[in-house]
């Protein structure tokens, strides 16, 4: 610092620091499905990885404190029980927004789509260039391609885990129509392909969105559902068009994409910052236990 | 003590040379119950405590018919002549005898009669029908046999004597073939109590080892001792698989039975061992689960067979039957899941093996691609930041 400048201090939260106003990212939607991913999903781990790894030495010790092998069982199944529910709300959503949406292909094609593109491998391949030296960082359009890769990696994980793990689930009924050794396979793809997901969530995931130096520590915009000007500037300079369109407009609560917000509340921000730093602390140790298991048992 | 006892005992000490003990009234106990009195007619304090008997007169021992002078013959002069001797216990009791000399305790005479017994407070065998004399008796065992441990946990602590499977009189040690806990003998010595168990036994895999066996195998009291190498040194007795003192009771916690089970069949069928521990049965049961399968819950405990022997519970043809005894709604497929598949065996298990390849080729493959994705940002990142300090800089407006 050369001392000269007066410098605002520089919020935690990745999703308010630079200049403003506040701008619609995510609807109340598309957040309460996200949380309930995030709950979910660390319910289903730490009642799965025990069980994965209970060779290990804290496998015993989380059992107890999950109330044990029945309990942590029990708990499994209602994480799986959300997870269905999100997933089926999710696709209930999708469905809607395409019977309502005057566009509505834009939803499956085009710069507003979660569906990969050529303009997503062009943008992978400059990204490789940024980190090399040979070119400017990539100007993403509204969802990169990481995130398009996060989104379509819980379809994938929902159908290979939960398809898995409700053969595993109710074995006496599948065996009415599946081999026997469909359960051998279930166990191992079961157990691999959540090893898979929590090891990425909790490392790539967790990096891409929170840990890299240029939003470390938190990215609070999916819980609160907006970002500063300059963060979607940075982020997703292509939604800027649409962006600077808006921004005569009064904040509102409607939640409209690209559209001026108020600043979060204290409380939200105050809720969003205890879930965000809970998850990413949890997430870490998870990992910690699984990196000693895969190397000592 | 009265003091008209002591008067008549000092009388006849201080008084004459030779007393008849008739003067006394027959009363060992008027000089043998007194260590004061002794104390001062002897050198030291250990020889005083010797000749001590302060049980004389007491009642409630298995020789309360006896007197002194049945087994002290000629003591009832004072000084007690030299031709005053101590009959042995074998005189009375010649069998327990002739079955201590044959058993261990004989060896340099190791322990005794009074060892185990008692001397003047000789127990009644009556008394092991019961907690207190039981423990008695154990005590005595213990008071050399520190170790092993009888722990609480075990059932027969409390309700069974260290007798009942060990020899009483003719003790041998575990690794002597004609010991009762022998691998060899155990069925006929457990199966006293557990007959059936031990009728069931007699058709087990197991059991035909037991019988093809020849010449004297070393034994093992526990089964940390119990030597389980390749081909076993010992046939598998009860031990081998409940383990001797401290074994796990099969009405208790099913989660620590079922643990003990394991660890006892894995000591000599290693390889299944570690495919039960890889599936979901040996998961479960290993974290404390008392309602996953272990070994017993497929195989039986006492009726074990090769899977190709028809009688078996894992044969073909029962091996369905047995997995609805706990998957009571199980399709006719379910008998097909391979619970001890090994990932590593192509022959056997291709579609685990192949399932396992591909698994962790993926996995192998995201990691390997998402962490370089992941270094390489933190790089480009880093280099940029210590640029940017560098130049004196550092906002965010200035990053282009």
């Amino acid at each position: 610092m050369n001392g000269s400048r007066v410098r605002d201090p520089v919020s935690l939260d990745a999703a308010a620091r630079g200049r403003g106003p506040f701008v619609w990212r995510f609807n109340r939607f598309h957040r309460w499905t996200h949380a309930a991913v995030i709950v979910s999903f660390f319910l289903l781990v730490i009642t799965g990885l025990p069980l994965r790894f209970s060779c290990a030495f804290w496998s015993g010790p989380l059992m107890a404190l999950l109330g044990g092998v029945e309990s942590a069982g029990f708990l499994h199944r209602v994480g799986a029980v959300v997870t269905f529910l999100y997933f089926g709300a999710h696709v209930g959503y999708v469905a809607v927004l395409f019977v309502r949406s005057p566009d509505r292909w834009s939803l499956f094609w085009g710069p507003d789509s979660m569906v990969p593109q050529p303009r997503d491998v062009v943008d992978f391949w400059n990204q490789i260039r940024w980190f090399l030296g040979f070119g400017p960082k990539p100007a993403f359009r509204r969802w990169s391609y990481m995130e398009k890769f996060d989104y379509l990696a819980v379809f994938w994980g929902v159908a290979i885990i939960g398809g898995s793990g409700l053969v595993l689930w109710f074995p006496e009924f599948f065996a009415a129509f599946l081999p026997g050794w469909a359960f051998n396979v279930a166990t191992v793809i079961h157990a691999d392909e959540a090893l898979l997901a929590a090891g990425f969530i909790f490392t790539v995931h967790f990096f891409n969105v929170h840990l890299r130096p240029e939003k470390f520590p938190l990215d609070t915009v999916i819980f609160t559902g907006r970002a500063t000007l300059e963060y979607m500037e940075e982020e997703h300079p292509e939604v800027m068009e649409s962006v600077k369109e808006n921004l005569h407009r009064t904040p509102s609560l409607d939640e409209v994409p690209d559209t001026p917000a108020p600043p979060p509340s204290r409380w939200a921000t105050t809720v969003a910052a205890i879930l965000g730093f809970t998850a990413l602390a949890v997430g870490i140790a998870l990992i910690g236990m699984i990196l000693w298991a895969v190397t000592f048992c | 003590m009265r003091i008209v006892d002591v008067v008549v005992c000092m009388a006849g000490l201080a008084g004459a040379a030779s007393v008849d003990a008739q003067q006394a009234g027959g009363r060992c106990d008027l000089c043998h119950a007194e260590l004061e009195f002794l104390r001062q007619h002897t050198e030291t304090l250990e020889e005083a405590s010797a000749l001590l008997v302060p049980s004389v007169g007491q009642r409630g021992t298995a020789h309360d018919e006896r007197g002194c002078a049945d087994c002290h013959s000629g003591y009832r002069r004072y000084p007690h002549p030299g031709t005053a001797a101590t009959a042995s216990c074998a005189e009375c009791h010649p069998d327990p005898a002739t079955e201590w000399s044959g058993g261990v305790h004989a060896v340099d005479a190791a322990a005794e009669c009074a060892s185990c017994h008692g001397v003047h407070d000789v127990a009644s065998s009556a008394g092991l029908g019961e907690t207190p004399g039981l423990r008695e008796m154990n005590g005595a065992c213990v008071s050399c046999h520190f170790e092993p441990r009888m722990p609480a946990s075990d059932p027969h602590a409390d309700s069974v004597a260290c007798t009942a499977c060990h020899e009483a009189h003719g003790t041998r040690s575990p690794g002597d073939p004609e010991a009762g806990v022998h691998p060899l003998n155990q069925h006929a010595t457990c199966g006293t109590c557990h007959d059936q168990v031990a009728a069931e036994w007699e058709r087990d895999a197991h059991r035909e080892a037991v019988n093809e066996t020849s010449g004297p195998p070393d034994g093992g009291t526990s089964l940390d001792e119990f030597d389980l190498g390749h081909p076993p040194a010992a046939p598998p007795g009860c031990t081998a698989c409940h383990g001797a003192h401290g074994m796990p009771a099969v009405s208790g916690d099913g989660a620590v039975f079922g643990r003990s089970v394991v660890a006892a069949c894995s000591g000599c069928h290693e390889e299944y061992g570690e495919s039960f521990a890889d599936s979901y049965h040996g998961q479960a049961s290993t974290l404390g689960s008392g309602r996953a399968a272990t070994c017993q819950a497929c195989h039986t405990a006492h009726s074990i067979h090769a899977t190709e022997d028809p009688r078996s519970s894992v044969s073909e043809e029962n091996l369905l039957k047995t997995c609805r005894a706990c998957h009571p709604g199980a399709a006719v497929n379910f008998a097909g899941f391979q619970p001890h598949a090994d990932h590593a065996d192509r022959e056997r298990y291709p579609h685990v093996y192949w399932s396992y390849r591909f698994m962790t080729a993926l996995l192998v493959g995201v990691f390997t691609v998402f962490g370089l994705h992941t270094a390489l940002w933190l790089f480009r990142v880093t280099l940029d930041g210590v640029r940017l300090m560098r130049a004196g800089t550092g906002t965010r407006e200035d990053r282009s």
